[in-house]
């Protein structure tokens, strides 16, 4: 019974990591760094929520919120891409306005209920035991996420597009002397990152944890941003990192029964993301490698025609 | 659609619209202030834009911009609350912004400086607790040492990984997570070894001693810090950013502003990225510990988790709209310190107060945007 219980909250916890790490995975292999992950999850949790406890539809409370992530992302996208700013500083102003934002739309819901998603089961696989508890007896979302994975993947490395953007995040110049629209590929995935950021978004406070209130998401978004580190921008990558940061995320709640202290436990994600990065960083600089484990080379680098 | 159609159809609204070309301007005026009033004129316009943008937000939400925004002017300038409030928030944001001004000159992106500020105020409590018997005159100074040693450390591996990390981004990633750990040992200090024990359960420390406390000016909570970081920033200034014909007079100014702009040609003229890496980061979490402590020993007194407000990342819109720029940090930090003082006024409104952080937002949009208004002209070019 444990098993399936803690199971079943990793798998809920770490889809929420999934989906905007996709999201960011994509945007960044087109070469655009969308710091602004955070903002864009938080407002889309906002309106999400207050979407569907307004109409009472949980499924339009969820396109509210993945369409105000594209919003954001097109926000983000236009000073990054065609006013071809810093980057950082964008995604970061993106994270401040959003986080503000999220204030704003949720302040009539703060402490309200909705109907969230009901779980799903899958007819045959969700009487296997332990696994059909865990993997298959969830809500819609997180069979989502299991299929954003594979086609996530066949779309970067197994279509025609995918090797433009991956071309535009290594090379712009090269992809735009092949007249690769350069412009508008990034355009693209900064703007599906942000739908599927807001997405994410939605996920938590439509499904994970229906609830709302300021400050919902306790700086979760900015690990995504980390996560796709992790993930060296590979949506298989994506997948193994998110389950990984969520069982460190669930088990720090256990570990706090045992009398560990609280706080010092909260800090454990963050402190081996950090571990992670720094040794990423080592091996990087000594390994041929590069190419399997490093980022796109044209990642944050603004692109400027002829 | 096909994807003939689409591109045939954009092409024919392409038609439609005059094209216009993007040409850089031949004479680049720096962002750092040659362009003393043409900078300014601009930053005025995107601080306007912003307000713009929210109000349209807050009319979609029902909440009348007009109103708020006097009610947050005058409050914030006009009452006597606000004006104290007003400069209270401006002593640690200052200090806070002109250090983030520092590496953001040489491209170098501090987005920890919330926990820096965290590191100052935790070692400033220790300090004064444990020194506690020291005469005033020596104590003060001494915990305003321990506070910048703190941050600056805090800070240096964010450095080394950016010279080191292979991914750009790399130091913003880690100096973001970087927050957390102070944020939670914060927490975690206050309610268990450190909590006070006649606080009635509070989670916060005692009040720090008599001779930590730093002086106020008359009844207000303004404390003497001010001076301080007054004179920090124009010894900033001086030291790093004055210049002259648009080059900066001090050598460390100069190599600051080469790595910044051209990083390889820096490497190549044999600046040590390193170093200039290792010396703005110290600097910057230095001063941001710095903040810390003043928030501590003459705000607040005691140290609690609420001593957080997210001055560090509020400090990144204020260094931006002063341009990087000292002198012009000084008056955006008045200008956010009114913004927060005022931002009470929100509440009353029935926001929460975190919509303060859509102003900041929103401004640094415009003010980013704005750059690119001042490095190209755009030409219109009608389509034949």
């Amino acid at each position: 019974m444990i098993i399936e219980f803690v199971g079943s909250s990793i798998v809920a916890a770490s889809t929420f990591f999934l989906i905007p790490t996709l999201g960011e995975v994509l945007a960044e292999r087109s070469g655009i760094l969308n710091l602004g992950v955070e903002g864009i999850i938080i407002s889309s949790a906002a309106s999400s929520f207050g979407a569907t406890y307004i109409t009472g539809n949980v499924a339009f409370g969820i396109l509210v919120g993945v369409l105000l992530g594209g919003l954001l992302g097109l926000l983000h996208a236009v000073v990054s891409i065609t006013l071809n700013r810093n980057q950082v500083v964008s995604g970061i102003a993106l994270t401040i306005f959003g986080t503000g934002l999220s204030g704003l739309l949720g302040r009539g819901f703060v402490g309200t209920t909705i109907r969230p998603v009901e779980p799903i089961p899958i007819p045959v696989l969700s009487t296997i035991p332990i696994i059909g508890e865990i993997l298959f007896n969830k809500d819609i979302l997180v069979y989502i996420s299991f299929i954003l994975v594979p086609t996530l993947w066949i779309l970067l490395f197994k279509t025609r597009f995918g090797i433009k953007i991956r071309t535009v995040g290594e090379n712009p110049a090269a992809a735009y002397s092949q007249g690769v629209n350069v412009i508008m590929v990034r355009y693209a995935c900064v703007i599906i990152g942000g739908m599927l950021c807001g997405l994410g978004g939605a996920y938590l406070t439509c499904a994970f944890n229906p609830s709302w209130t300021e400050g919902l998401t306790s700086g979760r978004g900015w690990i995504v941003i980390a996560l796709t580190v992790v993930a060296l921008w590979n949506p298989v990558g994506a997948l193994a990192g998110s389950y990984i940061f969520g069982t460190f995320w669930v088990l720090q709640f256990y570990f706090q029964g045992l009398g560990i202290s609280p706080a010092l436990m909260s800090m454990l994600p963050y402190i081996s993301t950090i571990m992670f990065l720094i040794a990423w960083g080592v091996l990087l600089s000594q390994s041929k490698v590069k190419r399997i484990v490093g980022a796109p080379s044209a990642l944050c680098v603004p692109f400027e025609k002829g | 659609m096909s994807k003939e159609k689409l591109s045939s159809g954009l092409k024919r609204i392409r038609k439609f619209f005059p094209e216009f070309v993007v040409k850089k301007r031949s004479q680049r005026p720096s962002l750092f202030g040659s362009q003393l009033l043409g900078g300014m004129i601009v930053r005025i316009v995107s601080v306007l834009l912003g307000l713009v943008l929210v109000a349209v937000i807050f009319i979609m939400n029902g909440i009348n911009p007009i109103e708020l925004y006097v009610n947050i002017f005058s409050t914030a300038f006009f009452t006597e609350y606000g004006i104290t409030s007003t400069l209270t928030y401006f002593i640690p944001l200052l200090c806070i912004s002109v250090g983030l001004a520092i590496p953001f000159r040489a491209k170098i992106d501090n987005i920890g400086a919330e926990g820096q500020f965290l590191m100052g105020t935790i070692a400033a409590t220790w300090a004064a607790f444990t020194f506690a018997y020291l005469p005033a005159y020596l104590l003060i100074p001494i915990i305003f040492g321990v506070g910048f040693l703190a941050g600056a450390l805090w800070a240096l591996p964010v450095a080394i990984f950016r010279v080191v990390g292979e991914f750009k981004g790399s130091d913003v990633v880690l100096s973001f997570l970087l927050v957390f750990p102070p944020l939670y040992l914060v927490n975690y200090l206050v309610s268990g070894p450190w909590r006070d024990p006649e606080g009635w359960g509070f989670t916060q420390t005692a009040k720090i001693p008599e001779n930590a406390q730093i002086p106020t000016l008359g009844n207000t909570t303004v404390h003497v810090t001010i001076f301080l970081v007054v004179a920090i920033t124009l010894i900033v200034y001086y030291l790093v950013v004055r210049t002259k014909k648009g080059i900066p007079k001090t050598k460390l100014g100069y190599e600051i502003n080469v790595m910044g702009e051209n990083a390889e040609a820096g490497e190549a003229a044999g600046i040590s990225y390193l170093k200039i890496a290792v010396i703005t980061m110290l600097l910057s979490g230095g001063l941001a510990g710095l903040a810390g402590v003043g928030e501590l020993a003459g705000h607040l007194l005691r140290l609690r988790p609420e001593i957080s407000t997210g001055l560090g990342f509020t400090g990144i819109a204020v260094a931006w709209l002063g341009g990087l720029n000292p002198i012009g940090i000084l008056v955006s930090s008045i200008f956010f310190g009114g913004l927060l003082a005022g931002g009470v006024e929100i509440q009353i409104m029935g926001m929460p107060f975190s919509t303060v952080d859509m102003f900041n937002g929103a401004i640094l949009f415009f003010v980013l945007a704005a750059e690119f208004f001042m490095r190209y002209r755009i030409v219109w070019r009608r389509n034949k």
